[in-house]
Protein backbone atom coordinates (compact mmCIF):
# COMPACT_ATOMS: atom_id res chain seq x y z
CA UNK A 1 0.00 0.00 0.00
CA UNK A 2 2.73 2.18 0.89
CA UNK A 3 4.72 1.74 -2.25
CA UNK A 4 1.41 2.24 -4.36
CA UNK A 5 0.67 5.59 -2.46
CA UNK A 6 4.62 6.28 -3.01
CA UNK A 7 3.51 5.63 -6.70
CA UNK A 8 0.85 7.95 -6.45
CA UNK A 9 2.16 10.72 -4.79
CA UNK A 10 4.94 10.66 -7.38
CA UNK A 11 2.51 10.69 -10.23
CA UNK A 12 0.48 13.49 -8.75
CA UNK A 13 3.60 15.98 -7.62
CA UNK A 14 6.29 15.46 -9.86
CA UNK A 15 6.06 17.19 -13.32
CA UNK A 16 5.71 14.85 -16.92
CA UNK A 17 8.60 15.69 -19.00
CA UNK A 18 6.45 13.75 -21.80
CA UNK A 19 3.80 15.59 -23.52
CA UNK A 20 0.50 15.54 -23.91
CA UNK A 21 -0.36 13.18 -20.76
CA UNK A 22 -3.68 12.69 -18.97
CA UNK A 23 -2.69 10.93 -15.60
CA UNK A 24 -5.90 10.82 -14.42
CA UNK A 25 -7.08 7.19 -15.32
CA UNK A 26 -3.72 6.15 -14.37
CA UNK A 27 -3.95 7.64 -10.71
CA UNK A 28 -7.42 6.22 -10.73
CA UNK A 29 -5.81 2.92 -11.68
CA UNK A 30 -3.22 3.25 -8.89
CA UNK A 31 -6.35 4.90 -6.41
CA UNK A 32 -8.08 1.44 -6.94
CA UNK A 33 -5.04 -0.69 -5.87
CA UNK A 34 -4.88 1.29 -2.91
CA UNK A 35 -8.88 1.19 -1.71
CA UNK A 36 -7.82 -2.63 -2.65
CA UNK A 37 -5.65 -3.32 -0.57
CA UNK A 38 -6.62 -1.11 2.05
CA UNK A 39 -9.86 -2.88 2.37
CA UNK A 40 -8.44 -6.41 2.33
CA UNK A 41 -6.00 -5.51 5.20
CA UNK A 42 -9.11 -4.34 7.42
CA UNK A 43 -10.77 -7.57 6.64
CA UNK A 44 -7.25 -9.34 7.35
CA UNK A 45 -6.97 -7.64 10.88
CA UNK A 46 -10.81 -8.55 11.66
CA UNK A 47 -10.14 -12.53 10.04
CA UNK A 48 -7.41 -14.72 11.17
CA UNK A 49 -8.17 -16.39 8.02
CA UNK A 50 -8.09 -13.81 5.30
CA UNK A 51 -4.88 -12.70 7.24
CA UNK A 52 -2.96 -16.22 6.34
CA UNK A 53 -4.14 -15.33 2.86
CA UNK A 54 -3.72 -11.93 2.14
CA UNK A 55 -1.07 -10.72 3.82
CA UNK A 56 1.91 -13.75 2.77
CA UNK A 57 1.12 -11.70 -0.51
CA UNK A 58 1.95 -8.30 1.10
CA UNK A 59 5.95 -8.32 -0.36
CA UNK A 60 4.33 -9.17 -3.77
CA UNK A 61 2.20 -5.82 -3.77
CA UNK A 62 5.05 -3.47 -2.67
CA UNK A 63 7.34 -4.91 -5.30
CA UNK A 64 4.25 -4.05 -7.51
CA UNK A 65 3.91 -0.63 -6.34
CA UNK A 66 8.03 -0.16 -6.56
CA UNK A 67 7.83 -0.92 -10.31
CA UNK A 68 4.76 1.27 -11.16
CA UNK A 69 7.12 4.07 -9.57
CA UNK A 70 10.19 3.18 -11.47
CA UNK A 71 8.50 2.82 -14.37
CA UNK A 72 6.43 5.92 -14.49
CA UNK A 73 9.44 8.14 -13.06
CA UNK A 74 12.13 6.41 -15.84
CA UNK A 75 9.76 7.09 -18.53
CA UNK A 76 7.29 9.98 -17.82
CA UNK A 77 8.85 11.78 -15.22
CA UNK A 78 12.29 11.77 -16.39
CA UNK A 79 12.23 10.29 -19.67
CA UNK A 80 14.87 8.31 -19.51
CA UNK A 81 13.62 5.65 -21.29
CA UNK A 82 12.69 7.22 -24.48
CA UNK A 83 9.35 7.00 -26.64
CA UNK A 84 7.80 5.61 -28.89
CA UNK A 85 9.20 2.14 -27.52
CA UNK A 86 8.88 2.71 -24.14
CA UNK A 87 5.80 4.70 -23.12
CA UNK A 88 4.97 5.07 -19.36
CA UNK A 89 1.76 3.85 -17.48
CA UNK A 90 0.01 7.24 -17.24
CA UNK A 91 0.61 6.63 -21.40
CA UNK A 92 -0.79 2.66 -21.68
CA UNK A 93 -3.63 3.23 -19.30
CA UNK A 94 -4.81 6.84 -20.86
CA UNK A 95 -4.60 5.10 -24.57
CA UNK A 96 -6.46 1.92 -22.98
CA UNK A 97 -8.97 4.37 -21.78
CA UNK A 98 -9.71 6.37 -24.72
CA UNK A 99 -9.73 3.12 -26.81
CA UNK A 100 -11.62 0.89 -24.36
CA UNK A 101 -14.33 0.18 -26.85
CA UNK A 102 -11.96 -1.40 -29.57
CA UNK A 103 -10.36 -3.12 -26.90
CA UNK A 104 -13.37 -4.83 -25.56
CA UNK A 105 -14.71 -5.57 -28.84
CA UNK A 106 -11.72 -7.19 -29.43
CA UNK A 107 -11.60 -8.75 -26.69
CA UNK A 108 -15.03 -10.16 -27.32
CA UNK A 109 -13.79 -11.55 -30.74
CA UNK A 110 -10.45 -13.27 -29.26
CA UNK A 111 -12.62 -14.73 -26.30
CA UNK A 112 -15.51 -16.29 -28.90
CA UNK A 113 -12.47 -17.32 -31.12
CA UNK A 114 -11.05 -18.77 -28.43
CA UNK A 115 -14.41 -20.69 -26.71
CA UNK A 116 -14.96 -22.34 -30.48
CA UNK A 117 -11.46 -23.81 -30.50
CA UNK A 118 -11.48 -24.58 -27.10
CA UNK A 119 -14.68 -26.22 -26.84
CA UNK A 120 -13.88 -28.20 -30.18
CA UNK A 121 -10.59 -29.58 -29.12
CA UNK A 122 -11.63 -30.64 -25.98
CA UNK A 123 -14.59 -32.63 -27.80
CA UNK A 124 -12.34 -34.06 -30.56
CA UNK A 125 -9.33 -34.47 -27.88
CA UNK A 126 -11.20 -36.57 -25.20
CA UNK A 127 -13.28 -38.81 -27.80
CA UNK A 128 -10.16 -39.51 -30.32
CA UNK A 129 -8.28 -40.72 -26.79
CA UNK A 130 -11.17 -43.00 -26.22
CA UNK A 131 -11.47 -44.57 -29.30
CA UNK A 132 -7.88 -45.28 -29.60
CA UNK A 133 -7.44 -46.98 -25.96
CA UNK A 134 -11.04 -48.64 -26.66
CA UNK A 135 -10.87 -49.82 -30.24
CA UNK A 136 -6.79 -51.29 -30.84
CA UNK A 137 -7.80 -50.52 -34.71
CA UNK A 138 -8.28 -47.49 -34.11
CA UNK A 139 -5.33 -46.96 -32.21
CA UNK A 140 -3.31 -49.13 -34.97
CA UNK A 141 -4.36 -46.02 -37.83
CA UNK A 142 -4.78 -43.10 -35.57
CA UNK A 143 -1.81 -43.17 -32.83
CA UNK A 144 0.49 -42.94 -35.78
CA UNK A 145 -1.37 -39.99 -36.88
CA UNK A 146 -1.49 -38.04 -33.94
CA UNK A 147 1.93 -38.44 -32.90
CA UNK A 148 2.83 -36.94 -35.87
CA UNK A 149 0.33 -33.80 -36.46
CA UNK A 150 0.66 -33.71 -32.50
CA UNK A 151 4.51 -32.10 -33.36
CA UNK A 152 3.90 -29.86 -35.72
CA UNK A 153 2.87 -26.76 -34.37
CA UNK A 154 -0.50 -25.02 -35.23
CA UNK A 155 0.90 -21.64 -36.70
CA UNK A 156 2.70 -23.53 -39.18
CA UNK A 157 -0.90 -24.65 -40.95
CA UNK A 158 -2.01 -21.27 -40.42
CA UNK A 159 -1.12 -21.15 -45.00
CA UNK A 160 -2.86 -24.58 -45.34
CA UNK A 161 -6.08 -23.38 -42.99
CA UNK A 162 -6.64 -19.85 -45.05
CA UNK A 163 -6.93 -21.91 -48.06
CA UNK A 164 -9.71 -24.50 -47.06
CA UNK A 165 -11.71 -22.15 -44.74
CA UNK A 166 -14.27 -19.30 -46.11
CA UNK A 167 -13.63 -16.82 -42.86
CA UNK A 168 -10.75 -15.94 -40.42
CA UNK A 169 -13.09 -17.40 -37.78
CA UNK A 170 -12.94 -20.36 -38.86
CA UNK A 171 -9.51 -20.25 -39.33
CA UNK A 172 -8.92 -19.09 -35.81
CA UNK A 173 -11.30 -21.92 -34.04
CA UNK A 174 -9.46 -24.34 -36.54
CA UNK A 175 -6.13 -23.65 -35.21
CA UNK A 176 -6.88 -23.28 -31.89
CA UNK A 177 -8.67 -27.14 -31.95
CA UNK A 178 -5.64 -28.47 -33.49
CA UNK A 179 -3.72 -27.55 -30.32
CA UNK A 180 -5.71 -28.92 -27.99
CA UNK A 181 -6.90 -32.14 -30.17
CA UNK A 182 -4.00 -33.91 -29.91
CA UNK A 183 -2.41 -32.94 -26.43
CA UNK A 184 -5.41 -33.87 -25.15
CA UNK A 185 -6.06 -37.30 -27.04
CA UNK A 186 -2.53 -38.15 -26.47
CA UNK A 187 -2.77 -37.63 -22.85
CA UNK A 188 -6.39 -39.19 -22.63
CA UNK A 189 -5.06 -42.67 -23.86
CA UNK A 190 -1.98 -42.31 -21.66
CA UNK A 191 -4.87 -41.82 -18.50
CA UNK A 192 -6.75 -44.59 -19.63
CA UNK A 193 -4.01 -46.91 -20.19
CA UNK A 194 -2.98 -46.37 -16.04
CA UNK A 195 -5.95 -46.95 -14.58
CA UNK A 196 -5.92 -49.94 -12.35
CA UNK A 197 -6.90 -53.04 -14.37
CA UNK A 198 -9.36 -54.42 -11.20
CA UNK A 199 -11.64 -51.28 -11.69
CA UNK A 200 -13.21 -52.42 -14.75
CA UNK A 201 -13.12 -55.28 -13.67
CA UNK A 202 -15.21 -54.82 -10.45
CA UNK A 203 -17.24 -52.44 -12.43
CA UNK A 204 -17.89 -55.73 -14.77
CA UNK A 205 -19.01 -57.96 -11.52
CA UNK A 206 -21.24 -54.78 -11.08
CA UNK A 207 -23.26 -54.83 -14.11
CA UNK A 208 -21.57 -52.26 -16.03
CA UNK A 209 -21.92 -52.21 -20.02
CA UNK A 210 -19.29 -50.92 -22.06
CA UNK A 211 -20.40 -47.22 -22.08
CA UNK A 212 -20.56 -47.48 -18.36
CA UNK A 213 -16.81 -48.88 -18.21
CA UNK A 214 -16.01 -45.56 -20.75
CA UNK A 215 -17.97 -42.88 -19.25
CA UNK A 216 -17.87 -43.85 -14.75
CA UNK A 217 -14.61 -45.46 -15.24
CA UNK A 218 -12.25 -44.89 -18.04
CA UNK A 219 -13.23 -40.81 -18.06
CA UNK A 220 -12.71 -40.27 -14.77
CA UNK A 221 -10.16 -42.16 -14.14
CA UNK A 222 -8.20 -40.29 -16.83
CA UNK A 223 -9.50 -37.05 -15.74
CA UNK A 224 -6.16 -36.07 -13.97
CA UNK A 225 -4.11 -36.81 -17.13
CA UNK A 226 -6.68 -35.12 -19.41
CA UNK A 227 -5.93 -31.95 -17.78
CA UNK A 228 -2.39 -32.27 -18.10
CA UNK A 229 -3.28 -32.43 -21.07
CA UNK A 230 -5.61 -29.46 -21.72
CA UNK A 231 -3.04 -26.78 -20.02
CA UNK A 232 -0.57 -28.62 -22.28
CA UNK A 233 -2.81 -27.54 -25.30
CA UNK A 234 -4.05 -24.22 -23.68
CA UNK A 235 -0.54 -22.91 -23.44
CA UNK A 236 0.23 -23.61 -27.11
CA UNK A 237 -3.19 -22.08 -27.98
CA UNK A 238 -2.66 -18.63 -26.56
CA UNK A 239 0.08 -18.01 -28.85
CA UNK A 240 -1.57 -20.11 -31.84
CA UNK A 241 -5.02 -17.56 -30.78
CA UNK A 242 -2.47 -13.91 -31.64
CA UNK A 243 -0.65 -14.99 -34.19
CA UNK A 244 -3.73 -16.20 -36.22
CA UNK A 245 -5.76 -13.22 -35.45
CA UNK A 246 -2.24 -10.88 -36.21
CA UNK A 247 -2.40 -12.54 -40.01
CA UNK A 248 -5.73 -13.18 -41.16
CA UNK A 249 -8.11 -11.76 -38.94
CA UNK A 250 -10.02 -7.90 -39.07
CA UNK A 251 -11.34 -8.33 -35.28
CA UNK A 252 -9.53 -9.42 -32.17
CA UNK A 253 -6.91 -8.71 -29.75
CA UNK A 254 -3.82 -9.84 -31.74
CA UNK A 255 -5.51 -7.75 -34.88
CA UNK A 256 -5.50 -4.87 -33.07
CA UNK A 257 -2.09 -5.38 -31.51
CA UNK A 258 -0.96 -5.74 -35.03
CA UNK A 259 -3.19 -2.63 -36.24
CA UNK A 260 -1.46 -0.59 -33.32
CA UNK A 261 2.05 -1.57 -34.32
CA UNK A 262 1.36 -0.41 -37.78
CA UNK A 263 0.73 2.80 -36.92
CA UNK A 264 3.52 3.30 -34.15
CA UNK A 265 1.26 3.42 -31.71
CA UNK A 266 3.43 1.66 -28.77
CA UNK A 267 1.52 2.39 -26.05
CA UNK A 268 -1.18 0.51 -27.54
CA UNK A 269 0.44 -2.19 -28.23
CA UNK A 270 1.28 -2.35 -24.44
CA UNK A 271 -2.35 -1.63 -23.40
CA UNK A 272 -3.15 -4.52 -25.59
CA UNK A 273 -0.60 -6.81 -24.21
CA UNK A 274 -2.06 -6.16 -20.68
CA UNK A 275 -5.39 -6.93 -22.09
CA UNK A 276 -4.57 -10.08 -23.47
CA UNK A 277 -2.45 -10.91 -20.02
CA UNK A 278 -5.50 -10.50 -18.31
CA UNK A 279 -7.78 -12.22 -20.16
CA UNK A 280 -5.52 -15.28 -21.01
CA UNK A 281 -5.07 -14.91 -16.52
CA UNK A 282 -9.16 -15.16 -16.58
CA UNK A 283 -9.40 -18.06 -19.03
CA UNK A 284 -6.45 -20.26 -16.92
CA UNK A 285 -8.39 -19.03 -13.36
CA UNK A 286 -11.93 -20.46 -15.14
CA UNK A 287 -9.72 -23.65 -16.26
CA UNK A 288 -8.46 -24.25 -12.87
CA UNK A 289 -11.36 -23.58 -11.10
CA UNK A 290 -13.33 -26.24 -13.23
CA UNK A 291 -10.16 -28.40 -13.17
CA UNK A 292 -9.89 -28.31 -8.99
CA UNK A 293 -13.78 -29.14 -9.03
CA UNK A 294 -13.91 -32.23 -10.82
CA UNK A 295 -10.60 -33.53 -9.58
CA UNK A 296 -12.21 -32.45 -5.52
CA UNK A 297 -11.39 -36.41 -4.89
CA UNK A 298 -7.95 -36.15 -5.32
CA UNK A 299 -7.19 -33.48 -2.61
CA UNK A 300 -5.14 -35.41 0.02
CA UNK A 301 -4.27 -38.16 -2.43
CA UNK A 302 -1.68 -36.53 -4.12
CA UNK A 303 0.19 -33.44 -3.36
CA UNK B 1 -32.93 -69.68 -6.86
CA UNK B 2 -29.63 -69.69 -5.69
CA UNK B 3 -27.22 -71.52 -8.53
CA UNK B 4 -25.10 -74.38 -8.34
CA UNK B 5 -21.26 -74.37 -9.25
CA UNK B 6 -19.36 -76.76 -10.18
CA UNK B 7 -15.39 -76.74 -11.69
CA UNK B 8 -14.59 -79.90 -13.72
CA UNK B 9 -10.70 -80.92 -14.31
CA UNK B 10 -10.16 -76.94 -14.37
CA UNK B 11 -6.50 -75.78 -15.05
CA UNK B 12 -5.10 -72.34 -15.51
CA UNK B 13 -1.72 -71.70 -16.98
CA UNK B 14 -0.11 -68.24 -16.60
CA UNK B 15 3.13 -67.38 -18.72
CA UNK B 16 5.21 -65.64 -15.91
CA UNK B 17 7.80 -62.49 -17.08
CA UNK B 18 10.55 -64.70 -18.62
CA UNK B 19 7.43 -66.02 -20.92
CA UNK B 20 7.99 -70.03 -19.26
CA UNK B 21 4.34 -71.23 -18.35
CA UNK B 22 3.50 -71.37 -14.89
CA UNK B 23 0.51 -73.49 -13.59
CA UNK B 24 -1.57 -71.51 -11.32
CA UNK B 25 -4.86 -74.47 -11.38
CA UNK B 26 -3.87 -77.93 -12.51
CA UNK B 27 -7.14 -79.80 -12.91
CA UNK B 28 -9.23 -78.83 -9.96
CA UNK B 29 -12.80 -80.64 -9.49
CA UNK B 30 -15.06 -78.87 -7.31
CA UNK B 31 -18.58 -78.27 -6.49
CA UNK B 32 -20.71 -75.89 -4.80
CA UNK B 33 -24.28 -77.17 -3.63
CA UNK B 34 -26.82 -74.48 -4.04
CA UNK B 35 -26.62 -71.85 -0.90
CA UNK B 36 -23.67 -73.59 0.74
CA UNK B 37 -21.12 -71.63 2.22
CA UNK B 38 -17.42 -73.00 0.95
CA UNK B 39 -14.46 -71.28 2.26
CA UNK B 40 -10.88 -71.72 0.41
CA UNK B 41 -7.68 -72.08 2.26
CA UNK B 42 -4.17 -72.46 1.65
CA UNK B 43 -1.28 -71.48 1.33
CA UNK B 44 0.14 -67.86 -0.64
CA UNK B 45 -0.05 -68.46 -4.47
CA UNK B 46 -2.02 -71.88 -4.31
CA UNK B 47 -4.39 -70.29 -7.00
CA UNK B 48 -7.32 -69.11 -4.78
CA UNK B 49 -7.27 -65.85 -5.84
CA UNK B 50 -7.54 -67.63 -9.57
CA UNK B 51 -10.03 -69.98 -8.76
CA UNK B 52 -12.63 -67.13 -7.51
CA UNK B 53 -12.12 -65.61 -11.10
CA UNK B 54 -12.80 -68.08 -12.88
CA UNK B 55 -16.28 -68.14 -11.32
CA UNK B 56 -16.55 -64.62 -11.48
CA UNK B 57 -16.05 -65.17 -15.26
CA UNK B 58 -13.47 -62.35 -15.29
CA UNK B 59 -10.47 -65.16 -16.52
CA UNK B 60 -10.87 -67.88 -18.62
CA UNK B 61 -9.62 -71.44 -18.20
CA UNK B 62 -7.19 -73.49 -20.33
CA UNK B 63 -8.84 -76.38 -19.96
CA UNK B 64 -12.08 -77.91 -17.84
CA UNK B 65 -15.27 -76.08 -17.72
CA UNK B 66 -16.62 -74.20 -15.39
CA UNK B 67 -20.33 -74.05 -14.57
CA UNK B 68 -23.31 -72.03 -12.99
CA UNK B 69 -26.48 -74.66 -12.65
CA UNK B 70 -24.76 -76.51 -15.59
CA UNK B 71 -24.36 -73.48 -18.22
CA UNK B 72 -20.84 -72.46 -18.54
CA UNK B 73 -19.41 -68.81 -17.54
CA UNK B 74 -18.58 -66.96 -20.27
CA UNK B 75 -18.13 -63.78 -18.51
CA UNK B 76 -18.74 -61.41 -15.58
CA UNK B 77 -22.29 -60.55 -14.51
CA UNK B 78 -23.97 -58.72 -11.25
CA UNK B 79 -24.99 -62.20 -10.17
CA UNK B 80 -22.05 -63.48 -9.20
CA UNK B 81 -21.26 -60.61 -6.18
CA UNK B 82 -16.70 -60.21 -6.29
CA UNK B 83 -15.19 -58.88 -3.32
CA UNK B 84 -11.49 -57.89 -4.31
CA UNK B 85 -8.73 -59.13 -2.31
CA UNK B 86 -7.30 -55.53 -2.56
CA UNK B 87 -10.20 -53.10 -1.96
CA UNK B 88 -10.64 -51.03 -4.84
CA UNK B 89 -13.37 -48.59 -4.43
CA UNK B 90 -13.44 -45.88 -7.05
CA UNK B 91 -10.94 -42.99 -5.68
CA UNK B 92 -13.25 -40.90 -7.88
CA UNK B 93 -16.41 -41.88 -6.06
CA UNK B 94 -17.59 -41.17 -2.45
CA UNK B 95 -18.28 -43.56 -0.19
CA UNK B 96 -21.91 -43.87 -0.98
CA UNK B 97 -21.37 -43.43 -4.49
CA UNK B 98 -19.55 -46.23 -4.29
CA UNK B 99 -21.80 -48.62 -2.55
CA UNK B 100 -24.63 -47.41 -4.98
CA UNK B 101 -22.57 -47.69 -8.18
CA UNK B 102 -24.04 -51.08 -9.00
CA UNK B 103 -27.50 -49.67 -8.90
CA UNK B 104 -26.03 -46.82 -11.17
CA UNK B 105 -23.95 -49.72 -13.79
CA UNK B 106 -27.06 -51.76 -13.63
CA UNK B 107 -29.34 -48.44 -14.80
CA UNK B 108 -31.77 -49.41 -11.90
CA UNK B 109 -30.53 -46.79 -9.25
CA UNK B 110 -33.33 -44.24 -9.71
CA UNK B 111 -35.88 -47.32 -8.46
CA UNK B 112 -33.90 -48.51 -5.46
CA UNK B 113 -32.49 -44.87 -4.46
CA UNK B 114 -34.25 -46.24 -1.16
CA UNK B 115 -31.91 -48.46 -0.64
CA UNK B 116 -28.35 -46.81 -0.44
CA UNK B 117 -28.83 -45.83 3.45
CA UNK B 118 -29.33 -49.96 4.96
CA UNK B 119 -26.35 -50.75 3.05
CA UNK B 120 -24.22 -47.57 4.98
CA UNK B 121 -25.81 -48.79 7.79
CA UNK B 122 -25.25 -52.40 7.45
CA UNK B 123 -21.19 -51.18 6.55
CA UNK B 124 -21.07 -48.79 9.39
CA UNK B 125 -20.66 -45.91 7.40
CA UNK B 126 -23.24 -43.83 8.71
CA UNK B 127 -21.82 -40.23 8.74
CA UNK B 128 -18.59 -41.10 6.09
CA UNK B 129 -20.85 -41.23 3.09
CA UNK B 130 -19.31 -37.68 1.45
CA UNK B 131 -16.09 -39.09 2.03
CA UNK B 132 -13.47 -39.91 -0.41
CA UNK B 133 -12.18 -43.70 -0.21
CA UNK B 134 -8.54 -42.36 1.02
CA UNK B 135 -10.22 -40.31 3.70
CA UNK B 136 -11.62 -43.44 5.62
CA UNK B 137 -9.46 -46.28 7.24
CA UNK B 138 -8.92 -49.40 5.71
CA UNK B 139 -11.15 -51.38 7.68
CA UNK B 140 -13.73 -49.42 6.67
CA UNK B 141 -12.95 -49.43 2.83
CA UNK B 142 -13.28 -53.01 3.43
CA UNK B 143 -16.60 -52.69 4.57
CA UNK B 144 -17.81 -50.13 1.53
CA UNK B 145 -16.42 -52.56 -0.75
CA UNK B 146 -18.23 -55.12 0.71
CA UNK B 147 -21.65 -53.33 1.22
CA UNK B 148 -21.04 -52.43 -2.74
CA UNK B 149 -21.30 -56.16 -3.82
CA UNK B 150 -24.13 -57.03 -1.44
CA UNK B 151 -26.46 -54.34 -3.06
CA UNK B 152 -27.54 -55.67 -6.28
CA UNK B 153 -28.57 -58.60 -4.38
CA UNK B 154 -25.99 -61.49 -5.94
CA UNK B 155 -27.18 -65.42 -6.11
CA UNK B 156 -23.45 -66.02 -5.52
CA UNK B 157 -20.88 -63.60 -3.77
CA UNK B 158 -17.13 -64.48 -4.33
CA UNK B 159 -15.02 -63.45 -1.71
CA UNK B 160 -11.19 -63.01 -1.32
CA UNK B 161 -10.06 -62.25 1.67
CA UNK B 162 -12.41 -59.93 2.27
CA UNK B 163 -11.84 -59.61 6.46
CA UNK B 164 -7.81 -60.11 5.75
CA UNK B 165 -6.81 -56.46 6.95
CA UNK B 166 -9.08 -55.90 9.71
CA UNK B 167 -8.33 -55.97 13.69
CA UNK B 168 -9.83 -59.58 14.99
CA UNK B 169 -12.73 -57.36 16.97
CA UNK B 170 -14.24 -55.93 13.65
CA UNK B 171 -13.11 -59.16 12.12
CA UNK B 172 -15.80 -61.13 14.55
CA UNK B 173 -18.49 -58.83 13.75
CA UNK B 174 -18.13 -58.73 10.27
CA UNK B 175 -17.66 -62.27 10.09
CA UNK B 176 -21.52 -62.19 12.01
CA UNK B 177 -22.99 -60.08 9.90
CA UNK B 178 -21.82 -62.03 6.77
CA UNK B 179 -23.19 -65.13 8.17
CA UNK B 180 -26.66 -63.29 8.49
CA UNK B 181 -26.75 -61.80 5.60
CA UNK B 182 -26.09 -65.26 4.22
CA UNK B 183 -28.92 -66.87 6.48
CA UNK B 184 -31.59 -64.20 5.12
CA UNK B 185 -30.49 -63.81 1.48
CA UNK B 186 -29.12 -67.53 1.21
CA UNK B 187 -26.74 -66.96 -1.44
CA UNK B 188 -23.73 -69.49 -2.41
CA UNK B 189 -20.62 -68.42 -1.29
CA UNK B 190 -17.39 -69.31 -2.08
CA UNK B 191 -15.12 -67.49 0.54
CA UNK B 192 -11.48 -67.27 0.73
CA UNK B 193 -9.33 -66.60 3.70
CA UNK B 194 -6.07 -67.68 5.35
CA UNK B 195 -7.40 -67.72 8.31
CA UNK B 196 -8.64 -71.15 9.85
CA UNK B 197 -10.35 -70.38 12.85
CA UNK B 198 -12.74 -68.20 10.45
CA UNK B 199 -13.19 -70.83 7.73
CA UNK B 200 -14.44 -73.07 10.51
CA UNK B 201 -16.90 -70.60 12.00
CA UNK B 202 -17.96 -69.69 8.60
CA UNK B 203 -18.21 -72.53 6.16
CA UNK B 204 -20.55 -75.74 5.37
CA UNK B 205 -17.20 -77.44 3.35
CA UNK B 206 -13.63 -75.90 3.79
CA UNK B 207 -11.44 -76.71 0.62
CA UNK B 208 -8.09 -77.08 1.57
CA UNK B 209 -5.28 -76.24 -1.77
CA UNK B 210 -1.62 -76.74 -2.19
CA UNK B 211 0.65 -74.89 -4.24
CA UNK B 212 2.87 -75.78 -7.18
CA UNK B 213 0.97 -76.44 -8.85
CA UNK B 214 -2.64 -75.43 -7.18
CA UNK B 215 -4.90 -78.11 -6.22
CA UNK B 216 -7.49 -79.03 -4.07
CA UNK B 217 -5.88 -81.80 -1.76
CA UNK B 218 -8.73 -82.59 0.71
CA UNK B 219 -12.23 -81.14 1.69
CA UNK B 220 -13.04 -81.20 4.90
CA UNK B 221 -17.24 -81.49 6.09
CA UNK B 222 -17.66 -78.80 9.22
CA UNK B 223 -20.63 -80.53 10.76
CA UNK B 224 -20.73 -78.08 13.87
CA UNK B 225 -24.43 -77.07 14.57
CA UNK B 226 -25.04 -73.42 14.18
CA UNK B 227 -25.06 -70.91 15.43
CA UNK B 228 -20.51 -71.65 16.26
CA UNK B 229 -19.12 -71.14 19.41
CA UNK B 230 -15.27 -69.76 18.80
CA UNK B 231 -13.83 -72.18 21.61
CA UNK B 232 -16.07 -75.39 21.62
CA UNK B 233 -13.99 -78.23 22.18
CA UNK B 234 -14.94 -79.81 18.82
CA UNK B 235 -13.58 -76.72 16.98
CA UNK B 236 -10.63 -76.79 18.54
CA UNK B 237 -10.27 -80.73 17.37
CA UNK B 238 -11.41 -79.43 13.67
CA UNK B 239 -8.82 -76.77 13.97
CA UNK B 240 -5.88 -78.95 14.75
CA UNK B 241 -6.87 -81.35 12.32
CA UNK B 242 -7.04 -78.84 9.53
CA UNK B 243 -3.69 -77.08 10.67
CA UNK B 244 -1.99 -80.53 10.35
CA UNK B 245 -3.22 -80.90 6.64
CA UNK B 246 -1.70 -77.79 5.98
CA UNK B 247 1.09 -78.57 7.81
CA UNK B 248 1.21 -76.02 9.99
CA UNK B 249 1.92 -78.08 13.32
CA UNK B 250 3.51 -81.62 13.68
CA UNK B 251 6.46 -80.81 11.97
CA UNK B 252 8.04 -78.35 14.38
CA UNK B 253 10.24 -79.89 17.13
CA UNK B 254 8.43 -80.82 20.38
CA UNK B 255 9.16 -78.96 23.34
CA UNK B 256 11.50 -81.20 25.70
CA UNK B 257 10.02 -80.10 28.51
CA UNK B 258 7.03 -79.28 30.52
CA UNK B 259 5.93 -76.85 32.72
N1 LIG C 1 -2.00 -62.62 -14.34
C1 LIG C 1 -1.05 -63.47 -13.94
N2 LIG C 1 0.07 -63.63 -14.68
C2 LIG C 1 1.03 -64.48 -14.31
N3 LIG C 1 0.98 -65.25 -13.20
C3 LIG C 1 -0.09 -65.15 -12.42
C4 LIG C 1 -1.17 -64.25 -12.73
N4 LIG C 1 -2.10 -64.34 -11.78
C5 LIG C 1 -1.64 -65.26 -10.89
N5 LIG C 1 -0.45 -65.76 -11.26
C6 LIG C 1 0.33 -66.76 -10.56
O1 LIG C 1 -0.54 -67.80 -10.22
C7 LIG C 1 -0.30 -68.25 -8.92
C8 LIG C 1 -1.56 -68.27 -8.12
O2 LIG C 1 -1.96 -66.95 -7.90
P1 LIG C 1 -3.22 -66.59 -7.01
O3 LIG C 1 -3.34 -65.12 -7.05
O4 LIG C 1 -4.39 -67.35 -7.46
O5 LIG C 1 -2.74 -67.05 -5.56
P2 LIG C 1 -3.52 -66.96 -4.19
O6 LIG C 1 -3.77 -68.32 -3.73
O7 LIG C 1 -4.69 -66.08 -4.32
O8 LIG C 1 -2.43 -66.29 -3.26
P3 LIG C 1 -2.62 -65.25 -2.07
O9 LIG C 1 -3.12 -66.01 -0.90
O10 LIG C 1 -1.27 -64.71 -1.83
O11 LIG C 1 -3.58 -64.24 -2.54
C9 LIG C 1 0.77 -67.35 -8.31
O12 LIG C 1 1.98 -68.06 -8.25
C10 LIG C 1 0.88 -66.21 -9.28
O13 LIG C 1 2.20 -65.83 -9.43
MG1 LIG D 1 -5.18 -64.22 -3.66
Amino acid sequence: MLAFALALASSLILPNKQAKLIPLYYQIVLGAFIVFLSVNCVIGLRSAKHAAKFFPKGQLFFALGLLFFAWDFFSAKTAIMPLPFYPGPTQIVQEAVADYKILLISSAHSLRLFALGFSSGIILGISTGILISWYERWNYWLFPVIRVIGIIPAVALIPIAMGIFPSSLMVGSFLITMCLWFPIAYMTRSGIANINKAYFETARTLGANESWLIWRVAVPGALPSIFTGVSTGIALSFATLVVSEMVGARAGLGWYLNWAKGWSVYSKVYASIFVMGIEFALILRGVGAIQSKLLAWQKGLVK
Amino acid sequence: MNPRIDLKNVSRVYSDANGTPFTALHDVSLSVEKGEFVSIIGPSGCGKTTLLRLVAGLDLPQAGTVSLDGEQIKGPSYERGYVFQHVNLFPWLTVQENISSGLKARGIFKSRKDDVPAFIKLAGLEGFEKSYPHQISGGMAQRASLARALINDPKVLLLDEPLGALDSFTRFALQDIILELWEQRGATMLFVTHDVDEAIYLSDRIVIMTPRPGEVSEIVEVKLARPRLRNDAMFFALRSSIMEKLHLVGSRRQPEYFL
